[in-house]
């Protein structure tokens, strides 16, 4: 369960602030599945990086899965992200040295999961995105969907119980996109907190829960 | 992350940039290089000093004319005379029961003539302890005559070069040749030792000394060495020898006597500092190499500051960050100092085969050295960017 409690959050500008956040109150469920939507500079980005835990909040207190995080360090942060939250990025953000299979292996190698388990689990992922003959393939011969899939296997790998989906259909033609959506609203149905930030009201609209945010402030659908 | 797996993490990061991987590796395998060729030739001009006097003998003293008057400085190697050093000084020092031998020695140059041949030559006039005291070997014929500080008698031994510039394939034994004007048989060729102590032995001509005493002109002894026994103690014999020489040469302490050992150790202090200060620069280069590899490595941060932020997303910890990249400049210094250090004993095991005469060698200590200063060098300047890459935020994944 993920509880945001009167958030706010400021970034400096000139020689005042921007108040990006305003007062944000917010619960989540677990097995919900939310999309946030808004104009550009409304502070749709920020909320998912507070989220994340990509970024710290300055007012109120974010509570993941029972853990208020407001006061943590930036270490008990970064365990916190690998334990419950994987990340999908608009730009997939994978690395281009490595093959899918190393992309996608690479929060359990942080992680010291032992070599046997962690190429089971990957080929698992891989066999479940439809990439199991692409294991050996590095990300310049991938197309762009398949890209997105070796980065939600790769975000599901560590097994969180939240997906942080960040404009995931933006670089993808309308049928690679269609295939990640779908993707995506088969692992909510297995139980994983969705969260997908979009432009897209075609995406956005599918979520059970559409919030829109204007100016740091959210208003449900 | 597992050991394992930052090594070959970061070898994939190698094989991607290579030409980056490259330069450096050259810098520091240059670096290594030099230090180690550097030292190791320091100590083996160290150690081919070091055999040269060995092969004197350790029980030798050697006397010279003349006494500087300051004490405490660097050992005199020639001191100004008031009171000539001469052959009766010799006889008594050779009558005090600790004495061994003394081998007496004029020196100087002459011109050695055959008929039309001639030739510069080193002349030494002495007695057969010095023959001893050289461990010089005859090739053919016998030493001085026994009575050598004594009589002038016309005798001479070439050395072995000088024998045949002068004889060719004739046998010199029993030959005449003039020395200034002064006429010789030759009674001896000394075999080919090549060069001792910065004396080339067979370019020498060895005489009586009474003799050199007429050629050269002079009663005043260059220098004299003698031999003691070896379990008497040095300095008590030291201490006689001034007294003996005070007492002929009304009341003047004019001599200088230096021993075998501090000779060897001054010469081995010069060389140590030689070492070092030549280790020292080469050290230079690796620093050179040091900040090198700090300036890339900060590009290669600021370059990789999304991938930096994703890991860090995906649960990267500062100190993984830290780790990462101090192993990557760890992984590249060992990689190129192993090939710096194998270049180097290529180099100084080939020099060794090019150069017998001198015992060229890379010490086991001067490869140890260099990878450690090294090693240190790249942790050093690899911490800065280590700490800049632990800085990345990870928000910066979504700055792409």
């Amino acid at each position: 369960m993920i509880k945001l409690q009167r958030v706010n959050k400021y970034y400096p500008s000139g020689a005042g602030r921007l108040h990006v956040l305003k007062d944000i109150d917010l619960t989540i469920e677990q097995g919900d599945y939310l999309s946030i939507m808004g104009p550009s500079g409304s502070g749709k980005s920020t909320l998912l990086n507070m989220l994340g835990l990509l970024d710290t909040i300055d007012e109120g207190e974010y509570t993941l899965e029972g853990h208020p995080t407001r006061a943590l360090g930036e270490e008990q942060r970064a365990e916190l992200r690998a334990r419950y939250i994987g990340f999908i990025f608009q730009s997939f953000q994978l690395i281009d040295r490595l093959t899918a299979f190393e992309n996608v292996a690479l929060p359990l190698i942080l992680a010291e999961v032992p070599t046997r388990e962690r190429r089971q689990r990957v080929n698992r992922l891989l066999e479940q995105v439809g990439l199991a003959h692409r294991a050996e393939h590095r990300p310049p011969q991938l197309s762009g969907g398949q890209l997105q899939r070796v980065a939600i296997a790769r975000a599901l790998v560590m097994q969180p119980t939240l997906i942080l989906a960040d404009e995931p259909t933006g670089n993808l033609d309308q049928q690679s996109g269609n295939d990640i959506v779908h993707l995506l609203e088969a692992l909510n149905k297995e139980g994983i907190t969705l969260i997908v930030v979009t432009h897209d009201n075609a995406v956005g609209e599918r979520a059970q829960r559409r919030i829109r945010m204007v100016d740091g402030v959210i208003s449900q659908l | 992350m597992k050991i394992r797996d930052l090594i070959s993490f970061n070898s994939q990061l190698f094989a991607r940039h290579r030409w980056r991987t490259g330069v450096l590796t050259f810098c520091i395998a240059l670096g290594v290089l030099a230090v180690v060729v550097l030292v190791s030739l320091g100590e083996s001009a160290r150690r081919y000093v070091e055999q040269e006097f060995a092969m004197l003998g350790s029980n030798l003293l050697i006397v010279l004319p003349g006494k500087k008057q300051t004490s405490g400085g660097a050992i005199p190697f020639y001191g100004s005379t008031n009171r000539d050093l001469t052959l009766e000084d010799a006889r008594r020092i050779a009558e005090l029961p600790e004495v061994v031998r003394v081998a007496p020695i004029i020196a100087g140059s002459a011109r050695a003539s055959r008929q039309s041949l001639s030739r510069d030559a080193m002349v030494i006039g002495s007695t057969n302890d010095f023959v001893h005291a050289r461990k010089l070997q005859f090739g053919s014929g016998t030493g001085l005559p026994a009575d050598a500080d004594r009589v002038y008698r016309q005798d001479a031994i070439l050395g072995a070069r000088l024998a045949q510039e002068l004889f060719a394939r004739q046998n010199p034994l029993g030959e005449m040749i003039t020395l200034d004007g002064y006429r010789f048989r030759v009674v001896g060729v000394l075999a080919d030792q090549g060069e001792s102590l910065g004396l080339d032995l067979s370019n020498i001509i060895l005489i009586p000394v009474k003799a050199s005493e007429a050629v050269f002109n002079t009663q005043a002894l260059f220098r004299l060495l003698i031999d003691i026994s070896s379990v008497t103690d040095e300095q008590a014999v030291i201490d006689r020898i001034y007294a003996l020489i005070k007492k002929r040469h009304q009341g003047e302490e004019d001599i200088t006597i230096i021993t075998q050992q501090a000779v060897m150790s001054a010469f081995n202090n010069i060389m140590y500092t030689l070492t070092g200060v030549v280790g020292l620069l080469a050290a230079i280069s690796l620093l050179v190499a040091g900040i090198l590899i700090m300036n890339l490595s900060l590009v290669s941060v600021q370059q990789r500051r999304q991938e930096i932020g994703l890991l860090k997303a995906i649960g990267a910890s500062r100190r993984l960050i830290t780790r990462l990249f101090v192993t990557e400049s760890l992984m590249l210094v060992i990689a190129a100092s192993v090939i710096g250090l194998a270049l180097a004993q290529f180099l100084i095991s080939t020099l060794a085969l090019l150069v017998p005469a001198v015992p060229i060698y890379a010490p086991l200590w001067a490869h140890g050295a260099a990878f450690l200063v090294a090693v240190m060098t790249s942790m050093t300047f690899s911490y800065l960017p280590a700490r800049q890459a632990a800085n990345v935020a990870p928000i910066e994944v979504l700055q792409g």
